[in-house]
């Protein structure tokens, strides 16, 4: 009897290698036929048009909207994803839309977007879809925003940024047992990515959400600080979220706005220039300051922008460079 | 020289089981059948199927290989 064909996806590091008929751990990546075959190539099951705040993306054209887009599956399982019902579906189980990737972009377009976001789930599943969107999108003039939690291959990455203007990487904890218990994941893989992306100069940003009792350890938030700032530098903005109970997690209370506040000072003190808070709706962690002079730049009330003093991407008062895209 | 030849099978057959005994001994030792490939059984047809009343339609995707 011949020797069954066996594929091995390379696209993230669970690599999982599959029978015919068989789908990788993604739920979106299957063998069919002898070839890999990814199933949501245009079909969205999620398209809003949401503030580029929402994201969070604070650095990147503040006050302008991002045209939208998620597909059913994700290659992590979180325990406490807001995106479940999308993200740990199969595509046959969602409600999916008919749109190639020229018709996001002129939707982008017409919807007065100034970006298109890959997010919801996670883009790097629907690898294939991103790339051929962000190639077209490029070349209308839209800024392209991955949403992640940046479990890719350095190789499929490497291809991907050099049509991506923001990656913006969800590093769930700064511990090994918490991605491998809460997210059937492994951290060195996500460390690795955003070592490449300051590699490959795209502008990156970090959430990491704070949940009670797995990984609000200041001991293990100031870790995490000191490793962004000497292998990334102090001009990556992070931003701490609140958690709130939802899918597995629902056994859990809310973080305390006292952890929040605690994790922003100790970023602060390890020197992080760009520290911000999450699902918060109004306060100082919402807004951007002038590293140098200190002065308040940005002044945000939840996802919408009230003051914005920033011009060609210099400080208003002390003409200060803050990184970031501004136009 | 008839009692000499029965013992002969009888020691061999002795040995055959020791051989037996002991290569089972070391096989459920060193065989872990978690490690095994598990071939699964899929209808592909089925699956198939279920794609295409789904309105999907599989695109090759990029980055895999063949396993040899």
């Amino acid at each position: 009897m011949a020797k069954p064909k066996i594929i091995q996806c390379l696209l993230c590091p669970k690599e999982c290698k599959l029978y015919d008929g068989q789908r990788g751990d993604c739920r979106v990546r299957i063998h069919l036929d002898g070839k890999l075959q990814t199933l949501v190539y245009g079909r969205p099951c999620a398209v809003h048009i949401d503030p580029v705040e929402k994201k969070p993306v604070y650095h990147l054209l503040p006050g302008s909207q991002a045209f939208s887009i998620a597909t059913a599956g994700c290659n992590l399982h979180c325990k406490f994803c807001q995106n479940w019902e999308i993200s740990q579906k199969n595509p046959e189980e969602t409600v999916n839309y008919f749109m190639p990737p020229k018709d996001v972009v002129n939707n982008a377009l017409t919807s007065g977007s100034k970006s298109i976001a890959y997010t919801y789930s996670d883009p790097n599943i629907y690898y294939e879809y991103v790339l051929d969107t962000a190639k077209l999108a490029k070349k209308a003039g839209l800024k392209n925003i991955v949403i992640s939690a940046g479990y890719i291959n350095p190789e499929p990455l490497k291809e991907l940024s050099e049509f991506l203007d923001v990656y913006k990487v969800d590093l769930k904890a700064f511990n090994n047992k918490f991605y491998q218990e809460i997210c059937s994941a492994t951290l060195q893989p996500v460390l690795e990515t955003l070592k490449n992306l300051k590699k490959l100069e795209v502008w990156t940003e970090i959430v990491n959400l704070i949940i009670p009792t797995l990984n609000d350890d200041f001991t293990e938030i100031r870790k995490m600080c000191k490793w962004i700032k000497s292998e990334l530098g102090n001009d990556v903005p992070i931003h701490f979220l609140q958690f709130y109970p939802q899918y597995k997690l629902n056994n859990l209370p809310p973080t305390p706005l006292e952890t929040l506040t605690g994790a922003r000072k100790i970023a602060i003190e390890e020197g992080l220039n760009y520290v911000y808070l999450g699902n918060i709706p109004q306060g100082e962690g919402n807004n951007t300051y002038c590293p140098n002079c200190k002065n308040l730049l940005i002044e945000r009330i939840g996802y919408f922008v009230k003051e914005m003093r920033i011009n060609n991407g210099l400080c208003n008062f002390c003409k200060f460079k803050i990184a970031g895209i501004w136009g | 020289m008839e009692a000499k030849h029965s013992n002969k099978i009888f020691l061999s057959l002795i040995f055959a089981s020791l051989v037996m005994v002991v290569g089972l001994f070391f096989y459920n030792a060193l065989h872990d059948p978690a490690n095994e490939p598990v071939i699964p059984n899929i209808d592909v047809p089925a699956v198939k199927a279920k794609i295409k009343d789904a309105g999907l339609v599989p695109v090759e995707a990029k980055y895999y290989k063949e396993l040899k």
